[in-house]
């Protein structure tokens, strides 16, 4: 008896609940139309998307207590109802960007603020028939200034939210490590440097890991930045002796330069290390970074600045960015040169160049001084067109806070960088798309299950890279390399 | 009354417990545990508490976040930490009463929570520890109700990778205590207890450790054999817990074999183990709390929470000697407006003494921090402040660092970072209102520019940018002076460095940086002292005579300076006649 009066007041309490929920909320079908598109974040409102992407889950700013939001493609749609944050199902997500590959989707919004219900401005996702590679590395760290704690290297499935640890300074003695870096895409060719005692640069050819101490004797320092030749020989690397320090000026952070610098290429079959021989003026001292090779191994693209009184002239230091042949068969550089971009009549300093694997393009940051980047909020990517020499200003891509960071899908349609833009401290990995004449479209940033992911983390990710397979490593085998193996030393050649 | 002695013992030791701890902590121990309540960031979020449990030992971590962060008000803190030792005085005397009712010996169930009071002296105990030993006494408790054997067992070998997994490291306690209760009661034989409940029960403890390695990569498998992070230093093994967490498993099985008096009372018993209790508190405090860490944190907490007068108020008490405690005087000093008057009145140890430089640490940068903040180099204050919190050895988050870098985003007009930061906020306990109300001034200039503190730092921001050396603590402050002349700290800072680094011509130089700009009455005293000095150095050359120097002064100077000459070691007599003077300090002090 007892138990049937019980059930019977939830019964009754539940049919109110109800009759309150519909009388007092009114209907979607009623919504208030608004011209404004939704309060999204992140905000995927028009953005161009791989057909294997995993869903966009975003979340509404103005926390309304339901939303209903419509995908209508040409041939399915997919409609949820949730609260403030809208997360798609997987499967069903798939089915649909399958469907509709090469077409467009339009995202119909309506929301319930404040017990009314709100019909938002639809907007569109393009979904591209190039599919992006599936995985994607990038380093996990607090955007801090000299003192770091927890560094993690991590690879995430960008066709599902998995996501695991590659490398974790938890079991490398809380050294620093350095992003990961592909050759080429390909996830049997890689490294990165594990800096501190027991350290060295970590490289993964086939699977198989090695541990080397890239400093020869009298090099300023190990290896910084850098690139595997496609042949997965040789590395070219600068070696940088790099010093930070801190502005005082509200709108800037860190400045870290190099007091020193300068370029080498390593033969990884040999061990033996040799300084890049670059022409330069006679009585000029430079600086070089971030040399790359060309998709077919036969031009090392790099930056050079002649050197400037640091930290005095910092706003003097500005990198020009050059090409010089190589011949890998005989590892014999060219004598001349090409500049593809003069900081003195540019004006302004090129880091990081990055060619497509399909070598019609160079993708590059530039800055108005300096080689660190991501602390400077005017840094914005450009492309230049190997070809054709001309430069897009990438306007639809580059945000008011630092883009750079970037790297190249293996079919050369997408690219993948790390954006400041949403508050200019935590960068944050974006894909753009490039389609087949050229033309770059606005980007979106990385999906994650919990769309309020971005709002909570304190992580900012570096440096992500693309590539076409999961890597044959994980935490444990770099804690047993970092522990149990010596690093092979290098020689000059 | 035995009887009568009993039941009093019964009820009377645990509130006695309870009480003491709760003094100890909320009054004479305070501020380890403000300290404590800073350097974490506890969320009431979804994803937060499964961010902590998803770890072994996370449930622990979780609690004692929990707890700590009551410490937001000492009182509240200490209640809920002494809740938690009375719970595990309660239950350690549950399970020796379970293995033979001696009441006689009841005091000895305080020797564990005593002992693991003693431990959180120590600011880099965690209360985690204390939610797992008495999560696994009360497990215990629990196994000792069953009266089923083969259920017993069940939740024996079920129980011990479930409390490893939510308790972590301390669940060896409950690994021990039923087996080895067993033999003691004779319940079951020692080849049983020690071949079908110990040795299998540690195989699943050591495999759990394992285990969790394998599904979690990321960590040293130490950090598994050592889960429920109870010491701030997670990867370090700790002594401390082990002992704590032997004496809950011995005291309970001593019930076996000592000795009992039925009838009437054995008063010496009583004395024993008071004495016992003593002993473990004397020792523990001794060699466990640390004063001169406590006072440091005292001074730390007063500046963070700009309780200037109490710090002058300490100071008066007993003058602060490291350079961290003065540097804190200092800054109380000069936001009362008594530096240039009273900076010598208390002990000086050097430059560093007015503003330390950068180390790597989770406490010392955001002291530092506090002076640039006052100062208006708030780029430098954000620097240290996130140095801090990513020095904290556990890598947590801090509520302090996080609420400072609100503030120092807002000041320089950085909206989404401070709206990403206050975000946090609103998901603790106690500082949800203020983010609450500092969320009024996003994207609200001219409201931060009225705010009596933020909009006073944003004009003392220097206009052009500088690189900012440690080397030239001098110029970046002459820097922030011209560029505001109202920045009277930093004006008083400049004089106080130049004076500290016994520069009579940079003080000298500095001085008429703030002639018109800042306005005295008359030159503060130790201005006057150096001034005096200075033109007694160029043998009180009328023409040379420093404006606004007091006769008086010169006089006191020439007092001081028969003194000096007149005695081969004047240092001691100085100093009860003059040891409050810049003279004193410029001859003797900082050496």
């Amino acid at each position: 008896m007892k138990h049937y009066i019980i059930n019977i007041v939830y019964i009754t309490l539940f049919v109110l609940s109800l009759c309150c929920g519909a009388t007092s909320c009114g209907h979607p079908e009623k919504a208030e139309v608004c011209e404004e598109y939704p309060p999204i974040y992140p905000n995927y409102t028009e953005v161009t998307i791989p057909y294997n992407i995993a869903p966009l889950n975003f979340l509404m700013r103005n926390e309304p207590s339901r939303v209903e939001v419509s995908v209508k493609g040409k041939d399915r749609s997919l409609l949820l109802r949730s609260n403030y944050k809208v997360q798609f199902s997987e499967k069903r997500w798939r089915q649909l960007l399958e469907a509709e590959k090469g077409g467009e989707l339009r995202v119909y919004v309506k929301a319930r603020v404040d017990g009314k219900w709100i019909q938002y401005a639809p907007f569109s996702w393009t979904v591209a028939e190039d599919s992006i590679d599936p995985y994607l590395s990038y380093r996990l760290i607090e955007p801090g200034y000299e003192v770091w704690n927890a560094i993690q290297l991590r690879e995430r499935n960008l066709e599902s939210f998995a996501e695991r640890v590659i490398a974790d300074n938890n079991l490398t003695g809380k050294s620093c490590m350095n992003c990961h870096t592909y050759s080429r895409n390909d996830p049997s060719l890689s490294f990165f440097h594990l800096r501190g005692e027991h350290g060295g640069t970590i490289l993964n050819r086939n699977g198989t890991l090695r541990k080397l101490n890239t400093q020869a004797i009298g090099m300023p320092s190990s290896a910084v930045y850098g690139e595997i030749h496609p042949s997965g020989r040789y590395g070219v690397f600068s070696a940088n002796v790099i010093v930070p320090e801190f502005h005082t000026l509200d709108n800037k952070r860190l400045e870290v330069y190099d007091s020193t610098s300068d370029v080498y290429l390593l033969d990884f079959d040999t061990n033996e290390i040799q300084p890049v021989p670059f022409p330069g003026k006679e009585g000029v001292e430079y600086l070089r970074s971030f040399p790359v090779f060309s998709p077919d191994g036969r031009t090392i693209y790099y930056c050079e600045a002649p050197k400037v009184a640091l930290p005095d002239s910092i706003i003097h230091l500005k990198y020009d960015l050059l090409g010089i042949s190589f011949d890998p068969a005989t590892q014999a550089f060219g004598t001349e040169a090409d500049t593809l971009y003069s900081s003195v009549t540019g004006g302004k300093s090129v880091c990081h160049p990055k060619v497509s694997p399909d070598g019609k393009y160079l993708l590059y940051t530039l800055a108005d001084y300096g080689t660190f980047p991501i602390w400077h909020r005017e840094t914005e990517l450009r492309m230049l067109n190997l070809r054709t020499g001309e430069t897009d200003s990438l306007e639809e891509v580059n945000a008011p806070c630092s883009d750079t960071y970037h790297s190249w899908s293996s079919d050369s349609r997408w690219f993948v960088f790390a954006s400041k833009r949403d508050d200019g401290i935590y960068g944050k990995p974006y894909f753009a798309y490039i389609d087949h004449d050229g033309k770059a479209h606005k980007p979106f940033v990385l999906p994650q299950r919990d769309p309020a992911h971005y709002d909570y983390t304190l992580k900012s990710y570096n440096i992500p890279e693309l590539s076409t397979g999961p890597l044959p490593f994980d935490a444990k085998d770099i804690e047993r390399i970092w522990r149990d193996s010596e690093a092979e030393e290098v020689n000059w050649k | 009354m035995k009887k009568h002695i009993t039941i009093a013992l019964d009820w009377g030791i645990s509130p006695v417990l309870g009480i003491s701890v709760w003094l100890f902590f909320a009054v004479f121990y305070r501020h380890h545990w403000h300290y404590q309540e800073q350097m974490q960031l506890f969320l009431f979020t979804p994803e937060y508490f499964m961010e902590q449990i998803v770890k072994p030992g996370g449930l622990s971590v979780y609690l004692g976040g929990f707890f700590t962060q009551f410490f937001y008000d000492s009182f509240s803190g200490a209640f809920g930490l002494s809740l938690l030792l009375v719970f595990m005085q309660r239950l350690v005397a549950d399970t020796a009463n379970h293995i033979s009712r001696k009441p006689d010996w009841r005091l000895l169930s305080c020797i564990p929570p005593l002992l693991y009071a003693c431990f959180l002296c120590n600011e880099d105990v965690l209360i985690s520890g204390t939610v797992a030993l008495v999560s696994a006494t009360a497990t215990v408790a629990l196994y000792n109700r069953i009266g089923n054997p083969k259920v017993r067992r069940v939740f024996f070998f079920l129980m011990i990778p479930v409390l490893y997994f939510l308790i972590g490291m301390g669940a060896f306690v409950f690994v021990l205590l039923p087996p080895l209760t067993e033999w003691v009661r004779k319940t079951r034989s020692a080849a049983a207890v020690w071949l079908c409940m110990l040795l299998p029960g540690l195989l699943i403890f050591a495999c759990m450790t394992y285990l969790m390695k394998f599904f979690m990569v990321q960590y040293p498998v130490e950090r598994y054999w050592l889960a429920g992070d109870y010491y701030r230093f997670v990867n370090a093994a700790s002594l401390y817990f082990l002992s704590a967490f032997l004496t809950a498993v011995i005291i309970p099985l001593l019930f076996a074999v000592l000795p009992e008096k039925k009838r009437s009372i054995a008063w010496w018993r009583y004395g024993l183990q008071l004495l016992l209790c003593v002993a473990v508190v004397v020792w523990g405090t001794m060699n466990m709390a640390d004063w001169k860490k406590e006072e440091l944190m005292a001074y730390d907490y007063y500046a963070r929470t700009q309780k200037w007068n109490s710090i002058l108020a300490m100071a008066d008490k007993e003058a602060p000697s490291g350079p961290f405690t003065v540097s804190m005087l200092n800054l109380a000093l000069a936001k009362t407006g008594y530096l240039p008057e009273y900076m010598f009145t208390y002990y000086q140890n050097g430059a560093e003494g007015l503003i330390p430089d950068f180390r790597r640490d989770n406490l010392q940068p955001l002291m530092a921090g506090e002076i640039y903040y006052h100062l208006g180099l708030v780029n430098t204050a954000q620097r240290y402040t996130f140095e801090a919190m990513e020095a904290i050895p556990d890598a947590g988050k801090s509520v302090r660092c996080i609420k400072r870098l609100v503030e120092t985003n807002l000041i320089n007009g950085r909206h989404e970072v401070a709206a990403k930061y206050l975000s946090l906020l609103k998901h603790t306990l106690f500082y949800r209102k203020w983010a609450k109300e500092t969320k009024e001034y996003l994207h609200n200039e001219e409201r931060i520019n009225a705010h009596p503190e933020w909009g006073t730092l944003r004009a003392y921001r220097p206009a052009d940018d500088f690189l900012f050396s440690e080397t030239e603590k001098d110029q970046m402050l002459g820097l922030l002076f011209q560029h505001n002349p109202s920045n009277r700290t930093a004006y008083e800072y400049l004089l106080g460095f130049a004076l500290l680094k016994k520069d009579l011509q940079a003080f000298q130089t500095y001085y008429r940086l703030g002639e018109g700009a800042v306005a005295y009455d008359a030159p503060p005293r130790s201005y006057q002292e150096a001034l005096a000095l200075i033109w007694s150095q160029a043998n009180y050359e009328q023409a040379l005579k420093p404006q606004g120097l007091s006769d008086q002064t010169v006089q006191r100077l020439e007092t001081y300076r028969n003194t000096f000459t007149s005695h081969a070691n004047p240092e001691l007599l100085l100093k009860q006649s003059g040891g409050n003077t810049y003279w004193y300090y410029y001859h003797f002090g900082n050496k």
